[in-house]
């Protein structure tokens, strides 16, 4: 009875690792994105909005996968944090655009940073409605990139 | 003194049980998330494949509270869409609207099966959609929840969609020459500020382009993506075209040319200048399908 259960012990172990390796990288995003959420919370901070999706080596037939729309307010603080697994991605850029009501478009803040984790500090100097782009250089062999953007203020 | 210290750490806790109510609703509806996205993977193994997921706090409007999402759907594809809130909005509608060709938005699907009422880890409501749209086209996700709220809610949108693998990988129609610079995966970021531009008209009798026209003052911004497989526009006034780039000519020294196709299916030939982003060039066909390939023969066939 001792060795079927260690039998079964072994095969359960080897089912739960085969199950592991067959996650996709969405889980691991979502795990990291509860994992920040709790630093940020911890800091005082508060996260407004969440946004996940899917960078495609081949953009076209997706419009809208890494653009969102976001309302700033010039009176706060804010950070955005975009970030994808290491494996699928060596380098994350965000970019925020305004949307004034007269006159065009303006890219208002980029991020400086390389690597898989990148993060903008964004103090808006007007009130309203901007978007954020989010593009990724995917390495090599990698078709797709789950990844999510965090925007939280102080 | 006392008195100060004591005020100090009276603020101190005021401040942390707000901000630790407010992040209890944000864990709640993120371990929604991964709940969720567990069980669709349980359930459904590798058939769906989560796409996209939105999480917030819903806005206030004239009657009750709203949240959404927009994104691209395809036609003849399943897709499945969870909506949920927090405890503080215990029922909601999800509607799905259609984008139509002139802008307006037309409801493709409600959904009110209130499939969480018991406020199980913090969760109010639940709804759950499954479609097939039968034409590619923007799609909005709502929630919207009637009523005058005593106050907000967090809430979470979450879109699925059948593998990844049957996915349709490119909307070109197969006369992509392929002959760009082959930077599928590049970092480059290309954002064009423009103040006006030109259009020059195909002349079909004399089979080449006229001269560029005046050119004519207009305020936008253009980005091309990092895979230069689409081109954006952003109007001032917040609308949003994408074009998908079908090829691209870099022989000419002061202008990079591209072929795009708008959604409407109609080609372009579109010009953006090497040195400078405040004037750009548009060739216009008639719009009717044609290879671009021997379509825009553009080098030699406008003035400067």
């Amino acid at each position: 009875m001792k060795k079927y259960k260690q039998i079964f012990l072994l095969l359960s172990l080897c089912l739960s690792a085969g199950a592991v390796s067959a996650q996709l990288h969405s889980d691991q995003i979502i795990q990291t994105t509860l994992n920040k959420m709790q630093v940020i919370n911890k800091n005082l901070r508060v996260v407004e909005k969440t946004f996940a999706d899917i960078i495609f080596v081949s953009d076209s037939a997706i419009t809208d996968n890494r653009m969102y729309k976001h309302t700033f307010s010039s009176s706060n603080t804010y950070h955005l944090n975009a970030f994808a697994v290491g494996d699928d991605v060596s380098d994350l850029n965000i970019i925020i655009v305004n949307s004034p009501k007269t006159g065009k478009p303006k890219v208002v803040a980029t991020d400086d940073m390389t690597g898989n984790d990148v993060s903008i500090k964004f103090e808006p100097a007007e009130s309203g409605t901007y978007y954020v782009f989010v593009s990724g250089k995917l390495k090599s062999g990698v078709n797709n990139c789950f990844f999510n953007l965090i925007i939280d203020r102080e | 003194m006392k008195k100060i210290i004591l005020i100090v750490i009276a603020l101190f806790i005021i401040l942390s049980s707000f901000s630790q109510g407010s992040s209890e609703y944000s864990m709640a509806v993120y371990k929604k998330v991964s709940s969720i996205n567990a069980y669709f993977e349980s359930k459904y193994k590798d058939t769906f494949v989560l796409r996209r997921v939105e999480t917030g706090v819903l806005d206030l409007y004239t009657d009750g509270l709203y949240g959404s999402t927009e994104r691209t759907l395809f036609a003849d594809k399943k897709y499945l869409m969870a909506a949920f809130t927090d405890s503080r909005i215990k029922d909601f509608k999800l509607v799905i609207s259609q984008k139509n060709d002139n802008g307006t938005w037309q409801v493709f699907k409600t959904v009110n099966d209130n499939k969480a009422t018991d406020n199980k880890d913090l969760i109010g409501d639940l709804e759950v959609a499954y479609i097939t749209p039968k034409t590619t086209s923007s799609y909005k996700i709502e929630i919207i929840s009637a009523g005058q709220p005593s106050g907000t809610s967090r809430y979470g949108i979450m879109l699925l969609s059948e593998e990844i693998s049957s996915q349709p990988q490119t909307t070109n129609t197969g006369t992509n020459s392929g002959n760009g610079t082959g930077k599928t995966s590049s970092n480059n970021k290309i954002t064009y500020s423009v103040d006006s531009y030109s259009v020059a008209d195909y002349n079909t009798a004399a089979n080449k382009y006229g001269d560029f026209g005046t050119e004519t003052s207009y305020s936008c911004l253009f980005i091309v993506n990092a895979a230069e497989t689409i081109i954006t526009r952003k109007e001032s006034s917040g609308s949003v075209t994408v074009y998908y780039i079908e090829n691209k000519d870099d022989t000419d020294e002061k202008w990079t040319d591209y072929t795009i196709r708008a959604s409407d299916g109609k080609r372009y030939g579109f010009m953006l200048p090497k040195n400078s982003n405040k004037y750009i060039r548009v060739l216009k066909r008639d719009g009717v399908s044609h290879n671009p390939l021997t379509d825009y023969h553009i080098a030699g066939q406008w003035t400067d």
